[in-house]
């Protein structure tokens, strides 16, 4: 969590320089949700994820400096520089893929968890998304196929308050979960900014669904503190409202005085944390600033197996 | 060797692959049909019946029905794809792309760029295509001009049995997501199919006629009308090679060509829209490359830039027929 | 034990060699040899060479014919030590399958000895070697456009001999019309090769069949001839000052180095690169317009010639070119040129001047469009301020090929050859 906290925050300042190009999607303040569910994960249990795909990649085992790498356009990114920040994956570690359309993973999850069930093995297949795609057909479409095939899938709606610059409370007709029960899933609402309860519950979901009782559905209310793209100056929110969800319902802050309260850490445990996370940045920054940029002969690569 | 129907030479493809690897499934809408229903098990065997019987033998979890939710399933089976299987999924139509166009073309055709090489997406689409059962605008396009424009795509039209059976067999072990496109009125033409398992490779022309005073490019069902017209315009005299593409992406420019390089005249005859498709593309590329060859301006011998109609006498002009592409030969001939 | 045995296979002598010849072998079946013994005489429509053996042992099986063309790769004979049995060698020889031409890697034919990274044969293959005594195989397994297909079908070549360049590795119908061209004179050449060894004496004549470089130069310059309409220019340079030169560079000098033809090549160099038209490649459709000048030398030999390149002339100083021009001489006349020495040149330059010679002209050496013919040097009377007086003159004619070289413009370039010579001492800035 404090990886991931450390890693977009690196990127909004860095992004502000001028140092990354494209389109930068930030997860800040949503850590706990990613972290939570991905912790009961394998590498051979497969998720997907959004445009706001770092948290998800990081939590799900990808390597962080390549992952920087690929966002400053570089030839050792975990992409090769040709997905970027919108589509970071590594099948190794069971990433399917951030995802520049909204809802579109969505599906693909689906084919995961159908090979599962083809093969007969009890891998799980996780679909990130957020409040903007419980709008779209194809996580409505999946929804419905997951339940008819009985599919080991979860879905994992992040609801950080807003669809780009639209409020889900406004955007989203009816109740998620009375949507997903709609459908048939089982479903439950869950506070995204305790990790310690996403983790608890995220795991009981994880193994009914492993156990075949069928495809399942998280409504996690969760917070993003930075804006919809970088370079949005999120408007479109009350004034001093990222100021109080950072003061009372930081998933950091939320963690570290349970986990303090219950002995969990140390205060030197959480400073040893902090001081490997500041140096893993400072290097994977440096990293993928000295890195080659790929080069015009991987412009046509890559596009087929064999042509 | 023996005669069977386009219908028989793919299910026949299928279940050899199926037999083969245990990672190849079907999945699509009434792909069996009637599941959960109390009525006949596999009773369609898809809308046309070609995957008919291979319930019985694969069962449930490799033939798999599905809702009608285009975008989910193929979506799915690109996501099965990605994860290590190789499905074959049916779109039953192809002008049902519409609904699933996100999934063909920004995540299956992508994938593979996008994630920097790691991905293999060895996903087959299956969908009828073309038009002449007056099924109007939105069940007889024939969109291989949409699908060969995204780069990531195969693109692959069988124009007889023989071809059906061994491209639909390449193209299931290729591991590249293919575009699989049966013309809905062939599935009762017969040829003479190998019994034994063969695949044919993407991007090898065959040349179906052999002339040497124009050559005619086509794909797909338009292949056996321009074989008609050969024979026919062969009784006057005229010698007409006849390319049968195979496919459109990878295309085999060479074999097109060696054959413009050797007659000098070409004539392309396609099903598909006329801007920016297939006939365009070939006439492009004897433009580009083998342009002091053409002694003659290029004939494009496709339908007007319509949507199909629906009334049969509308449509029977709509669609090329072996009149037009012989008036279209010798119009090449004569200039 | 099984002994050692290896194969002895057709070498690849430069990157565009397909197939070569046996022209002689030196030693007989069941000979012993030591590593690095030269075996046989290896011949191309290009160059000749000698093939050593990479280790020791003993020549088994048969041999390959002389003067039958085997493509690179191909089987020539057997090397293996005593303990080998006559059944695993006929085994071996049953196995044997060459490697794709275009994996084996060039040889290094000058330093061939013992070298271990050659190409040694596995028998784990089940082919047989398609040496040219072979029935032709199947080859409707093999990738080709079906235009090529077509075309090999017509010829009666095999398209598993066809050097593919197609895409995925397909034999397009270009290839198979040059494996068809190539194939022509070597076809020829068969019966006059396998009558070479009785080649019968009439009573006042002798026959004797060309050598493979004698065919090459018989089919390229009949085709030059007959395909570029050629045309001359003749222009006429005082060569006293570079006479001056050549004597002054020469000074302090080991043996008088530079020659007065050094001279003129780098003289044709500087000019093409004034006259870039005049540079150039020229296949019958389309032209190459190259940047730099790569200027071919004519260098007789006693049965043939030779035009080794002198690589970006234009660059090399007057001393490069001629250091460079005394080694590929040399080698031309022992036979040890690379192919890819004898390849890629833009201009050709020849001169007979040394035979005494007045003037000529010559054949254009394709794809060149353009060959500077340079006569003999001789004291002549030239007109000078109203009286005459002697000069050094020497005469020089361009053969140019009219499709892509106009007369103004060879005449443009003749202009500045001639400037370059009769001032030379640009040269050598």
């Amino acid at each position: 969590m404090r990886t991931i906290r450390e890693f977009e925050d690196r990127i909004h300042i860095n992004s502000a320089k001028g140092e990354v190009p494209g389109f930068i999607h930030l997860s800040a303040g949503q850590e706990a949700s990613a972290v939570g569910i991905c912790m009961h994960l394998t590498d051979a249990d497969h998720i997907a994820s959004t445009h706001r795909g770092h948290g998800h990649s990081i939590a799900k085992g990808c390597d962080v400096t390549a992952m920087m790498d690929e966002i400053y356009a570089k030839r050792t990114g975990l992409c090769g520089g040709k997905g970027g920040s919108m589509h970071m994956a590594d099948l190794s570690k069971g990433m399917i893929g951030a995802n520049g359309i909204v809802g579109g993973g969505v599906p693909l999850t689906a084919g995961a968890a159908l090979k599962s069930v083809i093969l007969g093995t009890d891998r799980v297949a996780v679909a990130f998304f957020g409040d903007g795609a419980l709008n779209e057909g194809a996580t409505m479409e999946t929804m419905n196929l997951a339940k008819v095939l009985n599919l080991p899938m979860i879905f994992a709606m992040e609801d950080n308050g807003y669809g780009e610059a639209t409020p889900s409370s406004w955007a989203i007709g009816g109740d998620p979960l009375a949507r997903a029960k709609g459908f048939g899933l089982s479903a439950c609402a869950l506070d995204g900014h305790d990790f310690f309860q996403m983790h608890e519950a995220a795991g009981r979901i994880i193994e009914d669904v492993r156990a075949g009782k069928g495809p399942a559905f998280m409504h996690i209310s969760a917070y993003r503190y930075y804006g919809h793209f970088e370079g949005d100056a999120a408007t479109y929110r009350p004034e001093g409202e990222v100021e109080k969800m950072q003061k009372e319902r930081d998933c950091l802050m939320i963690f570290k005085t349970k986990a303090l309260a219950t002995r969990l850490v140390t205060d030197k445990e959480l400073d040893d944390i902090e001081r490997q996370v500041v140096r893993l940045l400072d290097d994977a920054v440096e990293h993928a600033r000295q890195a080659p940029a790929p080069g015009p002969e991987d412009l046509v690569t890559d596009v087929y197996v064999s042509y | 060797m023996s005669e069977k129907s386009f219908r028989q030479a793919i299910n026949e493809a299928l279940r050899e692959e199926m037999r083969r690897d245990p990672g190849v499934f079907l999945i699509g809408e009434d792909i069996a049909g009637g599941t959960g229903s109390e009525g006949e098990e596999d009773a369609w065997g898809g809308v046309m019946g070609v995957t008919k019987g291979l319930l019985g033998e694969f069962g449930a979890k490799r033939v798999i029905d599905t809702p009608i939710s285009e975008t989910a399933y193929i979506g799915a089976a690109a996501g099965a794809a990605v994860t290590g299987m190789r499905p074959v999924a049916e779109l039953m139509f192809c002008d049902f792309a519409g609904v699933c166009f996100d999934q063909i073309m920004n995540q299956t055709a992508k994938l593979r760029y996008m994630l920097g090489g790691q991905a293999k997406v060895p996903l087959v689409i299956r969908m009828q295509c073309g038009g002449g059962f007056n099924a109007a605008a939105q069940h007889s396009q024939t969109l291989h001009g949409l699908f060969t424009h995204i780069p990531g795509l195969k693109v692959v039209m069988p124009s007889n049995p023989y071809e059906a059976k061994g491209l639909l067999i390449e193209s299931i072990r290729d591991d590249d997501p293919v575009m699989f496109m049966e013309h809905k009125f062939m599935y009762d033409d017969k040829g003479e199919v190998p019994d034994e398992s063969y695949a044919i490779p993407l991007g090898e022309a065959y040349y179906s006629r052999d002339g040497e005073d124009i050559t005619v490019c086509a794909l797909g069902r338009m292949v056996n009308l321009c074989n008609q017209a050969a024979d026919d315009l062969a009784q006057e005299g005229i010698g007409c090679t006849v390319i049968d593409l195979r496919s459109t992406s990878p295309l085999d420019e060479e074999s097109v060509c060696e054959s413009v390089e050797e007659t000098g005249r070409l004539v392309v005859v396609d099903e598909g829209y006329p801007r920016c498709g297939f006939a365009a593309d070939i006439a492009a590329l004897a433009a580009v490359k083998a342009q002091s060859a053409l002694r003659a301006p290029v004939k494009l011998v496709t339908p007007p830039h319509t949507t199909i109609p629906f009334a049969p006498t509308l449509e029977e002009l709509y669609i090329p027929s072996v009149g037009r592409i012989k008036e279209g030969i010798k119009e090449v001939l004569a200039a | 034990m099984a002994g050692n045995i290896q194969a002895i296979v057709m070498p690849k002598l430069g990157l565009s060699m397909t197939e070569g010849m046996v022209a002689k072998w030196h030693v007989q079946a069941g000979a012993k040899v030591a590593a690095g013994e030269a075996i046989a005489d290896i011949e191309t429509s290009k160059i000749s060479n000698e093939l050593q053996a990479h280790s020791a042992g003993v020549i088994r099986g048969s041999l390959a014919e002389e003067g039958i063309d085997v493509p690179v790769g191909g089987l020539l004979c057997v090397l293996a030590d005593e303990a080998a049995s006559e059944r695993e060698v006929e085994a071996f020889i049953a196995a044997f399958k060459p490697l794709d031409s275009d994996r084996i890697e060039v040889a290094e034919v000058e330093e061939a000895s013992g070298d271990a990274s050659r190409p040694q044969q596995q028998a784990d293959k089940t082919r047989p070697s398609p040496s040219g005594k072979q029935p032709p195989l199947d080859d409707s397994r093999i990738p080709a456009t079906p235009s090529a297909r077509r075309a090999a079908a017509r010829a009666g070549i095999n398209l598993a001999e066809v050097a593919p360049t197609g895409t995925r590795g397909r034999v397009t119908k270009e290839d198979v019309e040059k494996a068809v061209a190539a194939a022509r004179p070597a076809a020829a050449a068969h019966p006059a090769a396998q009558s070479a060894a009785t080649a019968s004496s009439g009573e006042d004549y002798e026959e004797a069949p060309l050598t493979s470089m004698r065919q090459t130069i018989a089919k390229r310059l009949t085709e030059s001839k007959q395909s570029a309409p050629h045309f001359r220019l003749v222009a006429e340079a005082n060569m006293d000052r570079m006479i001056d030169l050549r004597a002054d560079l020469g000074r302090g000098m080991e043996n008088g180095k530079i020659s007065i033809n050094d001279l003129l090549v780098k003289a044709a160099a500087a000019a093409l690169m004034q006259v870039p038209a005049v540079n150039i490649q020229f296949d019958g459709s389309t032209v190459r317009r190259y940047a730099a000048a790569h200027v071919a030398v004519a260098v007789a030999l006693e049965d043939g010639l030779l035009t080794p390149v002198i690589r970006n002339a234009d660059q090399k100083s007057v001393m490069e070119i001629s250091s460079e021009m005394r080694e590929l001489s040399r080698r031309a006349k022992s036979g040890s040129l690379q192919l890819d020495e004898l390849e890629g040149g833009t201009f050709t330059v020849s001169n007979l001047g040394m035979f005494g010679i007045k003037a000529f002209d010559a054949i254009i050496n394709p794809p060149q469009a353009a060959i500077l013919a340079v006569g003999a040097t001789d004291k002549r009377l030239i007109p000078s301020d109203g009286g005459e007086q002697a000069a050094a003159m020497m005469t020089a004619t361009l053969s140019c090929d009219h499709r892509v070289v106009d007369g103004a413009t060879g005449a443009r370039f003749m202009q500045a050859f001639k400037a370059l010579v009769e001032h030379p001492y640009q040269l050598l800035m």
